[in-house]
């Protein structure tokens, strides 16, 4: 759910607009050269990849959280891609592409001979398809999902104007305006190219019946227990070397653990940070990949209810929490304390921007001076489940009601089931609420405008805030259309300050994601943008 | 002799069983020490339950293991509270998530119970249908239904747990009632022209406080244990108030290592559940006269 309006902007790939494939016309490997050892990668074995939950769909276009987008990952591919283990564009089905020079024709042409799973080609036919039935009402296929989220939420509903077939192996895009994002929401999942001929046989069931071009094929779907996929050796990029790979869901995380000492799973999705540290003491023989999340957990106060409409006493509450006892209790050391809403590794990033020290005394001082010398009571909600970025809501929200209790103001936890939490807070029923975000293509926009602009605040709304600085709104409103990356950058960074000083969050933090897996398991490549590819995985003996 | 067993008060008889078996003494031991552990708590706990120690000081072993300290006799939660205190502080709200919503259920069950035994009829059939409906329901699920409707919170949970333990206590006391109602004294009450309430409250009700007494303690096992089970499924004590239930449900996830955080707390409940059993058990063959030692 947390993956939804993924940036209506995003860009800084400008560079590349022009770019046609180093590699075209080759059937090599885009993938970045993984340390393998001394060991030559093993060719067949099952992978066993345990995570909290089952799929939804295995329509990439239909579905927006990250079980169900993850499979697709492997079975679907996109025109362009973002290059593993980075959000860099590379190509992807389209081994070149060319853009015209008011920004607003983009012509792909596709890689020759490249096959869905099904046997029918991959072809200009197809690409119009699997996107046109996203956004043409008269298509075929339109009815085929209640709605086509990513799209509209994308903006792409309004931007694409028409989309034609040059040759059987070319396609161009025209849109009704330049959009510098354009190119990274063709990388992104829901723009996957899905077999024409298989949506028209399954129709609405070809959610439960995928067929794409990617390593790896459908085999079958054991509702809330199993996903099982094999290997497709037909596959235009690194060939998979694992012959199948089973998806298990094992939604309890204490349950997920006990599976992965059990050695019943060969990776375990979503540890909590200390059950990474039991799984480093009880599992010698396994490892523990980390990388930085693209991710910001925080609090957001309700800035439309008092007493938060007072940027002091928001001030005052940021200046009483203690980051760093939660960083090192809760997060167990696995990620950093945030100061701005977007994490450190993005372009764009203040540095000059600091922490609200930590400091009783001056939060007390900041209180008085909003008028509360003896504070107040108010509620905070906490999330039900554990996040990549939030390990856990309710130790984190017990932190920080501990840290307000020291400058009088009393808190009251509440949570719900998670559907109707994240009901609850787009409506602004909450005064207090802990959230987060995972992002997943490296713009600050997917960021700043997602969840600060004024824009967003009309329920259901991702600004849980509130907050509507039009100031704030006119820089981020600004820097989608400029497309120069170092003009942007530093609207975003006057954006941030802003947004620092009017403090409409408690920032958190920004955790690493942990990834536990067999000793056996090589080759794995962790991304910022959390997409979960097994081609490039190998299991030794 | 003057007195035959069954002519003494109940309170008497219960007492004297008591007394008279190991078991249940030990159980009547156990249940007075929790509540006045309860009463005592603030002078019992060597620290606040609810004090952090997020930097130094979270997941300490009991005092016995390597790495413990006599400072947490019990060790410390994931959050670095000290176990112990949350214990004796979670002693006050699950012996009160017990006990409140018994004298809840009891309100409501026992008019319930004494009106469709004593008028019978239409009124029987009525409350006796609805009471069917609702102990059709696994008490559970009941309480799960009444807390996702009226919100997570102490009050709510007890309001939950005592709605779902009073059909219980109807059909219990209308059977009672139903046995008592055509036995002479009833009769010559009736005869002399009591009015129904007053037969109903001096006459049956005394003879069946027996059966109720039993009942009483045999649900505060149960209710205890329901609220607990509530609380680990995250619907009833808001955080960070300390419980039993939820002390397990926090524990859950430190299974490997951090047992002290479920053990403890699995220990106090199993404990205090048991003996009620226990002494519902006991007092129910000392009150029973069908089931009574002879």
């Amino acid at each position: 759910m947390n993956r939804r309006h993924l940036g209506k902007v995003l860009g800084g790939h400008f560079g590349l607009l022009l770019a046609a494939s180093v590699l075209a016309g080759t059937n090599a490997t885009f993938i970045p050269s993984v340390a393998f050892g001394a060991e030559t990668p093993r060719e067949g074995g099952v992978l066993i990849y345990g995570r909290g939950g089952d799929s939804v769909s295995l329509d990439p276009a239909k579905e927006t959280d990250g079980e169900s987008l993850n499979v697709c990952d492997n079975i679907f591919d996109t025109l362009v891609q973002f290059k593993l283990g980075t959000t860099e564009i590379e190509p992807g089905l389209a081994e070149s592409w060319s853009v015209t020079p008011d920004g607003t024709s983009y012509t792909f042409k596709l890689r020759p001979n490249v096959k869905f799973h099904d046997g029918t080609p991959l072809d200009a036919d197809a690409v119009i398809f699997s996107l046109m039935r996203q956004h043409d009402a008269k298509h075929e296929a339109y009815g085929y999902a209640k709605a086509w989220n990513y799209w509209n939420d994308m903006g792409m509903n309004t931007l694409v104007k028409a989309m034609t077939k040059v040759d059987a192996n070319t396609v161009k895009i025209e849109l009704a305006r330049p959009e510098a994002p354009f190119l990274a929401n063709m990388a992104m999942q829901f723009a996957s190219i899905v077999s024409p001929t298989a949506v028209r046989k399954f129709k609405e069931d070809f959610a439960k019946n995928p067929v794409g071009t990617g390593p790896f094929k459908f085999v079958s779907w054991t509702k809330g227990e199993r996903i099982v996929l094999d290997a497709n050796k037909e596959f235009w990029g690194q060939k998979p070397k694992l012959a199948r790979v089973i998806f298990r869901s094992i939604p309890d995380s204490s349950a997920r653990l006990n599976a992965f000492l059990a050695k019943e799973i060969h990776m375990m999705n979503q540890p909590t940070p200390d059950q990474v540290a039991t799984i480093k003491q009880r599992r010698p023989d396994a490892s523990v990949m980390d990388a930085p999340g693209m991710n910001v957990a925080y609090l957001a106060f309700n800035v439309q209810k008092k007493p938060f409409d007072n940027a002091k006493v928001r001030q005052a509450l940021n200046t009483a929490v203690n980051k760093d006892a939660i960083i090192k209790g809760i997060y167990s050391g696995m990620g950093m304390a945030a100061v701005n809403p977007i994490p450190p590794s993005l372009w764009g990033y203040n540095t000059s921007v600091k922490q609200y020290a930590y400091s009783i005394e001056r939060s007390k001082q900041l209180l008085k001076e909003a008028g509360f010398p003896n504070g107040f009571k108010t509620t905070l909600y906490y999330m039900p489940v554990s996040r990549p970025y939030m390990p856990d809501g309710k130790k984190v929200a017990e932190a920080i009601q501990a840290d307000l209790k020291k400058i009088g103001v009393e808190v009251s936890l509440s949570t719900y089931e998670w559907g109707t939490y994240l009901d609850k807070t787009k409506n602004g029923e909450h005064e207090m609420a802990l959230l987060g975000w995972s992002g997943d293509n490296g713009d600050p926009d997917n960021f700043l405008h997602v969840l600060l602009s004024g824009e967003n605040t009309k329920p259901p709304a991702a600004n849980i805030a509130f907050y509507n600085n039009t100031r704030v709104t006119d820089i981020l409103r600004q820097a989608k259309t400029v497309s120069e990356q170092s003009k942007r950058a530093s609207l975003y960074q006057e954006a941030q300050t802003i947004i620092h000083k009017d403090a409409p969050w408690i920032p958190i933090a920004h955790s690493r994601v942990a990834m536990p897996m067999d000793k056996r398991v090589n080759g794995y490549v962790m991304t910022p943008n959390e997409t979960r590819r097994f081609n490039t995985v190998w299991l030794a003996k | 002799m003057l007195h035959s067993v069954n002519a003494r008060s109940p309170w008497v008889r219960t007492w004297t069983e008591i007394r008279g078996n190991k078991l249940a003494f030990l159980s009547f031991g156990i249940v007075v020490a929790t509540a006045l552990i309860a009463v005592f708590a603030p002078w019992l706990a060597p620290h606040s339950p609810e004090a952090m120690q997020l930097v130094e000081g979270r997941l300490l072993p009991p005092f016995f293991m390597e790495g413990g300290n006599t400072s947490h006799v019990l060790g410390t939660d994931a959050t670095g509270r000290d176990v112990l205190s949350r214990l004796i502080y979670g002693s006050r709200v699950s012996l009160c998530i017990g006990i409140v919503p018994v004298f809840f259920g009891c309100l409501i069950g026992i008019p319930v119970g004494l009106a469709a035994g004593y008028l019978g009829g239409k009124v029987d059939e009525a409350l006796m249908r609805v009471t069917d409906i609702l102990l059709a329901f696994p008490s559970i699920l009941l309480a799960l239904i009444i807390v996702a409707f009226l919100g997570q919170g102490i009050f709510n949970l007890m309001i939950a747990v005592g709605l779902a333990s009073a059909p219980a206590f109807a059909r219990i006391v209308r059977s009672a009632v139903l046995s008592e109602r055509n036995r002479e004294y009833v009769a010559s009450a009736e005869s002399l022209g009591s009015a129904t309430p007053r037969i109903v409250w001096r006459h049956i009700f005394p003879n069946i406080t027996s059966s109720l007494i039993v009942l009483f303690t045999i649900n505060f096992a149960s209710a205890l244990l329901e609220a607990a089970g509530l609380s680990f499924l995250g619907l009833g004590v808001k955080p960070p108030t300390a419980e039993w239930g939820a002390m397990l449900a926090d524990g859950k996830n430190y299974f490997y290592d951090g047992w002290w955080m479920i053990v403890f707390p699995g220990i106090a409940i199993f404990l205090v559940v048991m003996s009620l059993n226990i002494l519902g058990d006991s007092l129910r063959d000392a009150l029973d006269p069908r089931a009574a030692k002879r």
